[in-house]
């Protein structure tokens, strides 16, 4: 009765059964209804689609040419400086944005980087919801793949170097100084008037939009969300594709698709593959052969661009073709001559690695084709754990592959079944994993973290380079793994999925059904909104679902599953989502500091109503829901917990509920004693004797007595 | 207490036949309904037979009184007498009927008193199982998922 009924049912039930008494609760849960229905608190002061009073939204006026994968643009004034001309992209709710970039963006000016005026949540008046909005300037001029479409002649290379490259580059420089990635460098994210200028790159993840011709080989490999922030270097990369799109077009590329262009540079390298042995003005030589380069340790950065800008050459040789293998290596009806060719064949099919591993064939590949001794002895080593494992544990066969992938190609991506990703990438993939419904991807993970199998990868980096640093991106994700480690052991409220969703994004807001129109990151804005939403959930609503529970737990940091003690005797109670639900957002209301919110309390108050049923005791049962009563009206949830939470009701109401069963049963006992037929029999035989004794003896006195007297 | 009836009953007849001398023959008739009742009594404790000999015993004193007093004394008695007066036979015969009366009166006696008292038990008992419902609700007929109190 307590769970899965609908709210009010419980009361009514409870009123219908306990009579009288029930009826004066009747009342008080009219009362609490009534005070649910007449309360309006106070207003937002937000102005509908206007952030901080300054940036307002027009959406009368869409602007499509500004739209992103994941947002709508619309025109937008800066109502301090209203000639400004803006453009606001609205994020679609459950998408990541790259907020440290946008906080770094906000507060540089550069020539060729389009100016991020501002970014938050906005109250949006249609549809009526808040959103996360990204305010930037509108850029002049066309977009450089427009231009080229439209453009006749021969453009020059110094055109290119002046007005297109040295911007750029300048812009990446800049960029690199403050340690973030543009990571959207491609034709149509360039405008171009007098010179070229980077369009937006944060209202995505890193690379989530960029064409596969833009990214290095690694970053294509990997899936879309999971890019991770990288480094500069593939700016420097996308640069010199979006060059060969300038002098080539766009046919240059139109003939590609990923996987030949992967396919390609594992087999003739990236400067051959992606200049397709075209001619190029002689000026490029260097330019191309330093900036498509497949190690990005050794791409040219700003460091050579800016002489060779200046003039200065260099001379640059053609990078060699990969290292080949004497004899190819045979996989599913295909071949592989390079070791990373290898591990990007290998992830076509993934169920069929095992078969090659066990069977030797990759080991010897490795020492007799490859002739590399350290790494056939690694292989050797892995493939026996792959054999003594079997077909047994799933987990670790597939985390063993995976550490095969990863020594054939340690600088790709972290592949793991249909997995790609880098470390960097995790939390923005398991957020489009989760927006996309991919259970099954999101299990993976959830296993990839709580087993640390990213542990081998870091360990490959540090090898393969003696100067490696973390990057702050991948520093950063380490951190924020190890702290969810502890909490992927559990899989009650607050935790699992959703819980590794609100620690892998703390950017992201709560995705609770209750609170999907609204932009809510912090503690404050949920009981802010649960608390404006009262009046409307009193009838229909969970109290807590995975999602708020998630998003509470992962703020207030609980690490452990929620187990409430003093409510241990009492399962139904100690379970109870209303229960839970309290305990959680007390917790939040007193990190919050002074809220109070008694729109908020009355509708916990009647959703803990009917979950009160499980206290035996009655006239208990009466006085905690008369104190219930009396401390909705305080707006402190804190109260509320005390009573129901915290006090040992719970442990008494077992005891005595323990003693009056006891009770009950032995007098049932004795009253089936008391109407046993044979029992009367004989009591009244005994009585009767004594009774008949006492006459005899008595009367046996009262002779001896006159006897005695006579004599 | 049985082991120790037989000799006690022996040395107590030795001392009856010494004292009452053709007064015990007198003794062992008037007391013939004690005796029945003995052998037919199957309760424990034999109280049928203890009520009956009370009973007989009481009517018979102030026949008997006069034979143990002249033993006292060391006089002659003459039982002869009292052995063919028919009101003597009488009188210790009916009070051991009245011994088999006061057993079944008081049985009737016995049985409303208990019923009477029962029934008061009964009332007060279930007035506690009522309070108890009201108090732990229905559920405390048959908890769910308890076992029941080891006490009982």
């Amino acid at each position: 009765m307590i769970q899965g009924t609908a709210p009010g049912s419980g009361i009514e039930a409870f009123a219908a059964d306990t009579g009288g008494v029930a009826e004066e609760f009747k009342n008080e849960v009219l009362k609490l209804n009534d005070f649910l229905r007449r309360y309006h608190p106070s207003a937002t002061d937000a102005k509908h689609d206007v952030l901080q009073d300054r940036y307002r939204i027009e959406l009368s006026t869409p602007l499509p040419e500004f739209d992103g994968k994941t947002t709508k643009a619309y025109a937008a004034t800066d109502l301090a400086e209203p000639s400004r001309l803006l453009f606001a992209l609205i994020c679609q709710p459950g998408t990541v944005q790259r907020h440290r970039a946008i906080g770094i963006l906000k507060t540089i000016t550069h020539q060729c980087i389009l100016p991020l005026a501002s970014a938050g949540s906005v109250q949006l008046s249609r549809p009526e919801e808040e959103r996360f909005v990204i305010f930037y300037e509108r850029p002049q001029g066309k977009k450089l793949s427009e231009l080229l479409a439209e453009h006749q002649h021969q453009i020059t290379p110094h055109f290119v170097c002046d007005r297109i490259i040295a911007p750029i580059a300048s812009a990446i420089n800049q960029l690199a100084e403050l340690d973030i990635s543009h990571g959207s460098i491609n034709p149509d994210n360039i405008y171009f008037s007098d010179m070229a200028v980077l369009g937006p790159c944060v209202s995505e993840p890193c690379g989530y939009s960029q064409p596969f011709y833009c990214e290095p080989l690694e970053r294509m490999q990997a899936m879309p969300s999971a890019k991770g922030e990288g480094s500069t270097a593939q700016d420097y990369y996308a640069l010199a594709a979006v060059v060969l799109y300038v002098l080539h077009g766009a046919k240059h590329f139109t003939e590609m698709n990923p996987e030949l262009l992967a396919r390609l540079i594992l087999r003739e390298g990236v400067y051959n593959a992606m200049t397709r042995q075209k001619e190029v003005p002689e000026i490029f030589y260097d330019f191309f052969r330093g900036m498509l380069c497949q190690n990005a340790d050794d791409r040219w950065s700003h460091r050579y661009l800016k002489p060779w800008l200046e003039g200065k050459r260099y001379n640059v040789l053609s990078p060699p073709p990969p290292l080949e293998a004497i004899r190819p290596f045979e996989f599913e009806n295909a071949q592989a001559s390079t070791r990373r060719e290898l591990a990007h064949l290998f992830c076509t099919d993934w169920d069929k690695i095992a078969e090659s591993v066990r069977s030797g064939k990759l080991t010897q590949w490795v020492a007799v084709s490859l002739r590399n001794k350290d790494l056939a002895e690694k292989v050797a080593r892995i493939s026996r754990s792959v054999v003594d494992l079997g077909f047994k544990n799933e987990v670790q066969l597939t985390e063993q592959i995976m550490h095969i992938i990863l020594l054939l190609d340690p600088n790709g991506p972290i592949r793991i079944k249909n997995l790609s990703l880098f470390m960097d990438g995790i939390d923005s993939l398991c957020a489009e994993l989760y927006a996309n419904k991919a259970h099954q991807e999101l299990q993976m993970l959830a296993k990839f973290i709580e087993f640390n199998m990213g542990n081998y990868w870091m360990e490959l980096q540090r090898k393969g380079s003696p100067n490696y640093t973390i990057p702050t991106a991948v520093n950063t994700i380490l951190i924020k793994l190890e702290r969810l480690r502890t909490t992927m052991r559990y899989s009650g409220l607050g935790f699992g999925l959703e819980r590794m969703l609100y620690e892998l994004n703390p950017e992201m807001p709560c995705l609770s059904p209750l609170l999907r129109q609204w932009h809510v990151l912090t503690l404050p804005q949920l009981l802010t909104r649960l608390d404006r939403l009262a009046p409307n959930l009193s009838k229909e609503d969970e109290p807590l679902d995975r999602h708020m529970a998630a998003f509470l737990a992962s703020r207030l940091s609980i690490q452990h599953e929620i187990r409430l003690h003093d409510l241990a005797s009492s399962p139904t109670l100690a379970t109870n989502r209303a229960i839970i639900a309290l305990h959680l957002l007390s917790m939040a209301q007193q990190k919050s500091g002074d809220m109070r919110l008694p729109g908020l309390t009355h509708w916990l108050v009647l959703r803990i109503l009917p979950a009160l049923d499980a206290v035996h005791s009655r006239s208990l049962k009466q006085k905690i829901k008369a104190m219930l009563m009396e401390q909705a009206k305080s707006g402190y949830m804190q109260l509320l917990s005390d009573i129901v939470v915290t006090s040992n009701y719970a442990s008494a109401d077992q005891t005595g509920f323990h003693q009056a069963w006891s009770l009950y049963l032995m007098n049932e006992s004795r009253i089936a004693g008391y109407r046993k037929g044979n029992r009367i029999d004989q009591e009244s035989a005994r009585f009767g004797f004594i009774i008949g004794k006492a006459l005899a003896y008595g009367a046996l006195l009262l002779s001896l007595f006159t006897v005695f007297r006579g004599v | 207490m049985a082991k120790a009836f037989l000799p006690l009953l022996l040395v107590v007849g030795l001392a009856l036949v010494v004292l009452l001398q053709f007064g015990f023959i007198f003794l062992l008739l008037a007391l013939l309904p004690s005796i029945v009742a003995f052998f037919i009594d199957r309760d424990p404790g034999k109280p049928t037979s203890k009520i009956v000999f009370a009973c007989n015993l009481a009517a018979t004193m102030p026949s008997l009184m006069p034979m143990i007093d002249a033993g006292i004394k060391f006089r002659h008695y003459d039982t002869s007498l009292t052995l063919s007066n028919p009101s003597t036979w009488l009188i210790v015969y009916s009070g051991a009927a009245a011994g088999w009366c006061l057993i079944y009166l008081c049985r009737y006696v016995a049985r409303f008193t208990v019923t009477l008292l029962y029934e008061y038990n009964i009332t007060m008992l279930e007035g506690q199982q009522k309070r108890l419902i009201e108090e732990w609700g229905q559920q405390i007929k048959h908890p769910p998922g308890m076992s029941p109190p080891p006490e009982l």
